[in-house]
């Protein structure tokens, strides 16, 4: 994230304009704008189909459906990933643990991790949509429902004769 | 035996992933997961095995509705295992394979079964499966057979899967000669066979009914019958680890890529195998030839240390060929200097120097009156040399290449694994000399050397379709 003003910033947004690393502005449903780079905008295939229609790049994106905590966090992992492209082994292994760093950190808040998750879906984020459902997965994986029940504060409404077909569905598993 | 046919068998369809989520996560009794839009589930849900997916359809009838709308991946190695880390055994987790192929409606687009086929039950239950998969649309399928029990045979059900995509067979028997009259995979791109015993006219049989197949993979099959490419839109066929007493490569107006590696694990199991090529005007890239077991029969001529090669014995489309020379020996050093006047557009060369025999006490002085090689004069842009330069013979071919290429760009030297241990920079400069004050014909050449990380083509890079060059295997 950066942010320019004055006279000489101009100029250097200028420049950026030519070699193609312009600044964006995208602004969360509470108002507060965030600047980021075009490299790191286009992680959002959203994003990317609308300043690749034109139009609007100077104006800014509002996003109405993306509060400002989750907006600063998906900032976070798009500027990892858009910023610098990874060339060497050790480029790539730093970005694999920026990731499991990354979603430890989600995995500990769950409901975090829900708002992320919807973020990069509505903005079309593949990578950190992958990483953000495989944490949800890996959470269920080896449990048997009552515990993922638990897990995940889902409410017990099942009828019995409902349980009753499930668990008769369930026996070899 | 196991780990060739582990190299090159399917990745799992569910891998575990590198974040374990601690029990209990931060959900704060409030149900968020469920906020979750059904197409978010969705992709949740098709990451999950299929154990972990049939337990979350017992959550709530949300849940329920879910797994069943889900497109189902059946991958039986999830199931060997119960939650509380007991094995399941080969008929447990064959009836949950049942339970869950009755229980969901499909679609199921990929399955793998690998833990539970038996050559017991006559495909019975496999041949309920398939008949169940069919009916589901199964687009990618993966059988495979402990390798080292008796083969479970082929039930004829699986003509039925009309809708398959990618077909890969291991350790089954297939027997082709059932296929029924009106069996046809029309929409079938890629076949892979794996340690199977083919007989003379499997392969030929199952063409015959994939007219739209691509790619033809033989891994690990040591039979002695002709592997035939000769399909009208083959595109890539590779012979992986596996030795065929003919391969035809006949009437192939699409075939790109033929890859063979023949290097087995014992070296005294290489079968003499001849490899007949006609009308194959498309191809670009083949290898690797070996001349000590290889016979090269182009459009009806075999060609022999002697043979006058014309017109009729060229193929000019291959621009990437690899060769498995050992240049010790007189007859396969002449051998690899007549292959290489068969394709006489070459552009990328790779030679695998063979270094398992002593080289035999022979004049290397052959070398100074071999005529001039097409493709070595006007058209080699790259060599790429596994083995030891300094070698007799090894030496001498080198010379020829670096003294007759005009166009060469670039040599790399890959030297085998663990030749030095810290590759003594001065020792291999000494011993590299010779090479390097020869008169180079191409005065912008670069030579680099390198120490092998691998010694062996592997599977994965052999099919590789995505990448240019599928038998460089120097990094």
């Amino acid at each position: 994230m950066a942010s320019g003003s004055g006279a000489a910033a101009a100029a250097a947004d200028a420049e950026e304009k030519e070699s193609g690393s312009r600044m964006i502005t995208l602004t969360s449903n509470e108002g507060k704008a965030f600047v980021v780079t075009e490299a790191s905008a286009r992680q959002s295939a959203t994003i990317r189909s609308m300043v690749d229609d034109g139009g609007c790049v100077d104006k800014g994106f509002p996003l109405p459906n993306v509060d400002s905590k989750t907006l600063a966090r998906v900032i976070q992992y798009s500027d990892e990933h858009g910023n610098k492209e990874p060339h060497t082994v050790d480029e790539r292994a730093a970005l694999a643990k920026f990731d499991r760093d990354f979603i430890a950190e989600l995995d500990a808040d769950k409901a975090f991790l829900y708002d992320v998750t919807m973020a990069a879906n509505y903005l079309h984020i593949q990578g950190l949509l992958a990483l953000t459902t495989q944490c949800v997965a890996d959470t269920i994986k080896g449990k048997t429902p009552e515990e993922i029940r638990t897990a995940f504060g889902i409410e017990y409404d099942l009828t019995a004769q409902d349980e009753k077909e499930i668990k008769e569905e369930d026996t070899h598993a | 035996m196991e780990a060739v046919i582990a190299e090159c068998r399917p990745k799992p369809l569910f891998t575990t992933g590198p974040f374990l989520s601690a029990v209990g996560g931060g959900g704060g009794g409030v149900d968020r997961i469920s906020g979750l839009p059904d197409d978010l589930l969705f992709v949740i849900l098709s990451k999950l095995p299929v154990r972990d997916a049939v337990a979350t359809s017992a959550l709530s009838p949300r849940w329920k509705s879910l797994w069943s709308s889900v497109s189902l991946r059946l991958d039986d190695a999830g199931l060997l295992h119960r939650r509380d880390g007991t094995r399941l055994g080969r008929e447990g987790v064959a009836a949950t394979v049942s339970a869950v192929l009755a229980a969901h409606p499909g679609p199921v687009p990929a399955a793998s079964v690998g833990c539970c086929l038996s050559s017991d039950d006559q495909g019975y239950q496999l041949g309920g499966w398939l008949r169940a998969l069919a009916a589901k649309g199964v687009r990618q399928l993966c059988l495979m057979g402990a390798p080292w029990s008796p083969r479970a045979a082929l039930p004829s059900a699986v003509f039925s899967c009309s809708s398959l995509r990618r077909l890969f067979l291991g350790s089954v028997q297939c027997n082709w000669d059932l296929i029924p009259d009106h069996a046809c995979f029309p929409e079938l791109r890629e076949i892979q066979i794996c340690n199977a015993l083919m007989k003379s006219q499997d392969l030929s049989l199952v063409l015959a009914v994939c007219p739209a197949l691509e790619t033809v993979e033989i891994l690990a099959s040591r039979n002695k019958n002709p592997h035939r490419a000769n399909d009208h839109t083959i595109r890539n066929t590779l012979l992986w680890k596996s030795v065929a007493k003919e391969v035809n490569v006949l009437d192939t107006p699409c075939l790109s890529r033929v890859v063979l590696w023949q290097d087995l694990l014992l070296p005294h199991s290489r079968y003499n195998s001849k490899v007949t090529i006609s009308r194959a005007t498309k191809m670009r890239i083949f290898g690797y030839l070996d001349t000590g077991i290889n016979t090269l029969v182009i459009n009806e001529t075999t060609v022999k240390v002697n043979t006058n090669i014309s017109f009729k014995t060229h193929i000019p489309s291959v621009k990437v060929l690899g060769l498995y020379v050992h240049f010790g020996v007189r007859k396969e050093a002449l051998m690899s200097i007549s292959f290489l006047r068969c394709f006489p557009e070459v552009e990328t060369l790779h030679i695998t120097s063979k270094t398992d025999k002593a080289s035999e006490a022979e004049q290397f002085s052959f070398w100074g009156k071999v005529d001039p090689v097409e493709c070595v004069t006007s058209h080699l842009k790259k060599l790429v040399f596994h083995g030891m330069p300094w070698c007799p013979g090894n030496f001498e071919f080198l010379k020829f290449i670096v003294e007759g290429a005009y166009l060469l760009e670039k040599v790399l030297i890959v030297l085998p694994k663990g030749t030095y241990t810290s590759m003594h920079s001065v020792i291999t400069k000494l011993k590299l000399a010779p090479l390097t004050s020869a008169s180079w014909a191409s005065h912008i050449c670069k030579m680099e050397v390198v120490q092998s990380s691998q010694g062996t083509l592997s599977y994965q890079r052999a099919s590789d379709r995505s990448v240019d060059d599928p038998l460089d295997y120097s990094l």
